[in-house]
């Protein structure tokens, strides 16, 4: 992209030396322990047999065995996708009338601004664990729901609640960064070209499709994929929640692979798996920011 | 035809009125130039006339017919923006088909109408470009071709050429002429460049504090501006205001009459005092005289005598600042052109001045004849 | 046009929402300062009949709770609390000193392509458990594993990416003229951007430093599987309530979470302005 880049003259050389130490800590602590990975899953290394060393190469057997045979895999591969689907559409959703509100002023919107933020500062752990008691057979979401004469929901005991619980968790946590990324969004959006549609008879929701929605698309894409890295990776709030349960119902890839690599000592295939699922998204990511990559590196905006 | 009717805007939380009891009346057919610094008031009237902002009094008329109460859209009114406002995302054809698509037009009109307006104003090879990759002066032309698709009977510009290359300007100027010519619009134009207000406009409005000052046909505000604040706006640069009283001189000075400010006494090319002033230090009076009217001159009977303080070359003509005492006087010369540091006279001739009362309003123009 | 004031069917929409977004913190809260009996009733209590502190003292002194008639906290969390700010404080010092560094140096003296962000949002892909199983490998043979040094060491390299480009996207947005003015005056390289660069990006430069220690304080994973006897954070140690006694000591892991919450808070509410940009990894700039 050096084309539209800032630097619009030569690099000096001995600028250089400013990137070195920060390569060189990812040099050793990141790229070194995903190389061994990388290496491990080749093999079928588990520690409760051998050494690293002593284990035998085994070419792509364990991405074979993954792809075909492992269906506990597959299915969380899809669980973590309809995860996905299922709570960014809602996020999004929400996120945008929200936004869509805050564009009205009215009065004490600050104060409600960071209001409504404040979920997405929460810690993970913290997240889990508060909606785990929400969740409770006697918890307040019962209480609630008993007032519409719905009784006694055991959220945690069947597999389509449990996978509700976790979706409504999530949406809880992440709406606020869509409202964020939205609302900068709009507030981004130039208002000339509104105004111009107005007086040239484009209703309001023309406008909004016709004028501000192309505007706005850019941002929509760049939340969408941030928030589809942040559920690849959803660990500690499923974990604290339902810990993937009943059976496998809520098991997400990390949980998977957590699973795989510190319950069974599986660490070789666990690998296998992770690099699966970063091959994977890093294809759709990248293919999603193709219309975005411009924006996103020319940091002069 | 338009009728602006003691038309006030007022924005919460400023006491001064963006807009201030603005009357104007504009004929069927006429192009107004709103003329007047930034926020002088002229983008608030804009948006009143065409309804993205609510009047808080005051009416405003199309053909007798009030319409501060009929939706955007009803009014027939276009507005091109000072920064087109095209929409970036779209090709030039659906920038132009906007207006009627949104009013669910019959698609063989819209592709009729779309085809014809992007011919009339020369991007019939262009409509499937891109609106992003177009250059100042197509945007400003797909900016006015989507208002024109939707005929409104008056057109509203606002700043359209400020955004524009100079060469660019000159050539969207002419074509704003034709424009005018065969579609026979209302247009208000709101501008805060002279020359182009002179150039297009059939009368002038000028603005100032969301004041109308004055509003006249552009050759006699050109020949009479009525009042100082006029004077000041018109020209590059403005006419030169003097502010002092007149006084005859001694007889064995010459006589004659001299207009006096501060310590200056300033030699007018008259014996006789004009009628509508009287003579004295205690009738103050404004004088005004244009750069361009100021010239060299060797005999004794020189306007003004002073020092060269400062030169600017315009390509074909220089403006001087020319100093005498703690007074600065501009001058414009085609050639020659003094030096600087140099001490020159200049006069003018007697028709060529202008004569304000104390309030700055128009007594007279030109000096009585000896 | 589009600031219009809020109409009143909008109101109730606002209100609704609001009171989803606080109900869990509130919930949260309160059961944090819930007495014991209060705890696990049924149906549960809103709001605690007597309000108090115990579930909080509990949380430095496991016999506190015994006044009430509860035993079994098998531990303090004193260790886990001093863990947690040992750790994130000094990986996130080190991620933005580092970050700052590679930042002057992306922005300034390279060219960035398009693998450059590719590369960088990998790292935050890549499904932690999986970074995790080379490091439990490797730091099993350098006897790093249940040690702090191991647990920042972790920290500061999955937070140095994310921090760098943070940082980058504010350098990016200096004019190079102000540098290169000090350069010309004769100062080094490094006293330029020290003396130059760092003071007008220092708001840059917070946030950054406020969203790294986010990100840590509020890690999980990788202090779970690093840990064993020695090292303890709070994620980690309020799991462990959870897993261990799940049930029967709701409010002593209230107060823990809150205690972990508020300063996130309170963080998140200064560097809000930043915020959009941190999260977007710079595509969105305010």
């Amino acid at each position: 992209m050096s084309e539209n880049s800032p630097n619009n003259y030569k690099p000096k050389k001995q600028g250089r030396i400013f990137t070195i130490p920060g390569q060189v800590v990812s040099l050793v602590v990141l790229v070194t322990p995903l190389l061994v990975a990388l290496y491990m899953s080749f093999t079928d290394w588990s520690p409760t047999r051998s050494s690293l060393a002593e284990a035998s190469f085994m070419g792509l057997e364990n991405y074979k065995e993954l792809l075909v045979y492992d269906n506990r895999f597959l299915q969380a591969v899809g669980r973590t996708a309809l995860l996905a689907v299922i709570c960014l559409s809602l996020e999004f959703v929400l996120g945008l009338g929200l936004a869509t509100l805050f564009l009205r002023t009215f009065r004490g919107q600050r104060i409600l601004f960071s209001a409504f933020l404040t979920p997405m500062m929460v810690l993970p752990v913290v997240v889990g664990y508060t909606f785990w008691m929400l969740f409770q057979s006697n918890g307040p979401v019962n209480q609630v729901l008993a007032l519409l004469g719905i009784s006694s929901v055991e959220w945690f005991r069947s597999s389509t609640l449990a996978f509700i619980a976790v979706v409504i968790t999530e949406v809880w946590h992440w709406t606020p960064l869509f409202f964020l990324i939205l609302l900068s969004g709009l507030n981004a959006v130039p208002e000339n070209p509104i105004r111009a549609a107005v007086i040239l008879g484009a209703s309001p929701r023309q406008v909004f499709w016709k004028v501000v929605f192309p505007a706005l698309r850019p941002v929509i894409i760049v939340a969408f994929v941030i928030r589809a890295m942040e559920v690849i990776k959803i660990f500690d709030e499923v974990f604290l929640l339902t810990r993937g349960g009943p059976g496998s119902s809520t098991e997400t890839i990390s949980l998977y692979i957590y699973k795989l690599a510190f319950n069974d000592f599986q660490l070789a295939y666990g690998a296998a798996a992770a690099f699966l699922v970063l091959a994977g998204s890093l294809l759709m990511i990248h293919l999603l920011m193709i219309p975005v990559r411009d924006q996103l590196l020319d940091n002069r905006g | 035809m338009i009728e602006l009717i003691d038309l006030t805007k007022e924005y919460p939380g400023s006491s001064q009125a963006a807009v201030d009891k603005v009357n104007l009346f504009i004929e069927k057919g006429e192009t107004m130039a709103l003329l007047g610094p930034s926020g002088c008031g002229k983008t608030s009237t804009l948006n009143m006339i065409v309804g993205l902002e609510k009047p808080t009094s005051g009416d405003i008329r199309v053909n007798g017919q009030s319409i501060v109460n009929v939706p955007v859209e009803k009014r027939g009114i276009g507005l091109v923006f000072q920064d087109y406002a095209v929409f970036t995302s779209m090709t030039v054809r659906q920038n132009l088909a906007f207006g009627l698509e949104v009013r669910k037009t019959p698609k063989d009109i819209v592709k009729r109408e779309v085809e014809r307006t992007a011919e009339f104003i020369g991007l019939g090879n262009k409509l499937e470009a891109k609106a992003r990759s177009l250059s100042g002066s197509e945007l400003q032309r797909v900016a006015i071709g989507r208002t024109l698709v939707t005929q409104p009977s008056i057109l509203l510009l606002d700043e359209p050429l400020s955004n524009l290359e100079p060469e660019a300007r000159l050539s969207m100027r002419q074509e704003l002429r034709r424009l005018r010519q065969e579609l026979g619009l209302t247009i208000i134009y709101v501008t805060h460049d002279q020359v182009e207000a002179l150039s297009l406009a059939d009368r002038l409005a000028i603005m100032n504090f969301g004041r109308l000052i004055e509003v006249e046909r552009t050759a006699v505000m050109l020949e009479r501006p009525s009042a100082i604040q006029v004077a000041q706006f018109l020209g590059n640069p403005p006419m030169n205001i003097l502010q002092g009283y007149y006084r005859e001189g001694e007889a064995d000075g010459g006589g004659g009459l001299f207009f006096r400010q501060g310590k200056v006494d300033f030699k007018l090319p008259t014996k006789r005092p004009p009628d509508e002033v009287k003579l004295g230090g205690n009738q103050f009076y404004y004088l005004g005289v244009r750069p361009e009217d100021l010239r060299l001159t060797e005999g004794p009977d020189y306007f003004v005598q002073g020092v060269v303080t400062g030169l600017e070359r315009r390509g074909f003509d220089c403006v001087a600042n020319i100093t005498v005492d703690d007074l600065e006087i501009k001058a414009l010369f085609v050639e020659p052109v003094p030096a600087w540091g140099e001490t020159v006279s200049l006069s003018a001739p007697a028709d060529k001045f202008f004569l304000y009362d104390r309030r700055g309003q128009l007594l007279t123009v030109g000096l009585p004849g000896n | 046009m589009l600031n219009r004031p809020l109409s009143l069917a909008q109101i109730p929409l606002i209100v609704i929402g609001l009171v989803l977004c606080l109900f869990p913190i509130f919930w949260l809260v309160m059961t944090a300062i819930k007495p014991p009996i209060d705890w696990n009733a049924s149906p549960a209590i809103w709001i605690p009949s007597e309000p108090t502190l115990i579930n909080f003292r509990t949380l430095f002194n496991p016999d506190a709770i015994r006044a009430y008639g509860v035993g079994g906290v098998s531990q303090a969390a004193t260790r886990a609390v001093m863990g947690s700010i040992l750790a994130s404080i000094s990986a996130t010092f080190l991620a933005v000193g580092l970050g700052l560094i590679s930042a002057i140096g992306l922005s300034r003296y390279s060219r960035t392509n398009w693998a450059t962000p590719l590369i960088i949002l990998s790292g935050r892909m890549f499904p932690p458990a999986a970074i995790a199983v080379p490091f439990v490998i490797i730091f099993s043979l350098t006897n790093l594993m249940d040690t702090y040094p191991g647990l920042i060491a972790v920290y500061t390299a999955v937070t140095l990416p994310f921090s760098t480009w943070m940082l980058k996207s504010f350098v990016d947005d200096l004019p190079r003229e102000m540098e290169e003015a000090a350069m010309l005056d004769g100062k080094s390289r490094l006293m330029a951007h020290l003396t130059v660069t760092v003071p007008l990006i220092r708001g840059g430069i917070f946030s950054t430093t406020m969203l790294v220690f986010i990100l840590n304080w509020s890690e999980y994973m990788f202090a779970q599987v690093l840990s064993n006897t020695e090292l303890a954070t709070i994620p980690v140690q309020l799991a462990k309530y959870v897993t261990a006694t799940a049930g029967t000591l709701y409010g002593v892991q209230a107060a823990l979470a809150v205690l972990a919450m508020a300063p996130l808070i309170v963080g998140g509410y200064f560097i809000q302005g930043h915020l959009a940009r941190g999260l977007t990894f710079g595509a969105i700039k305010k």
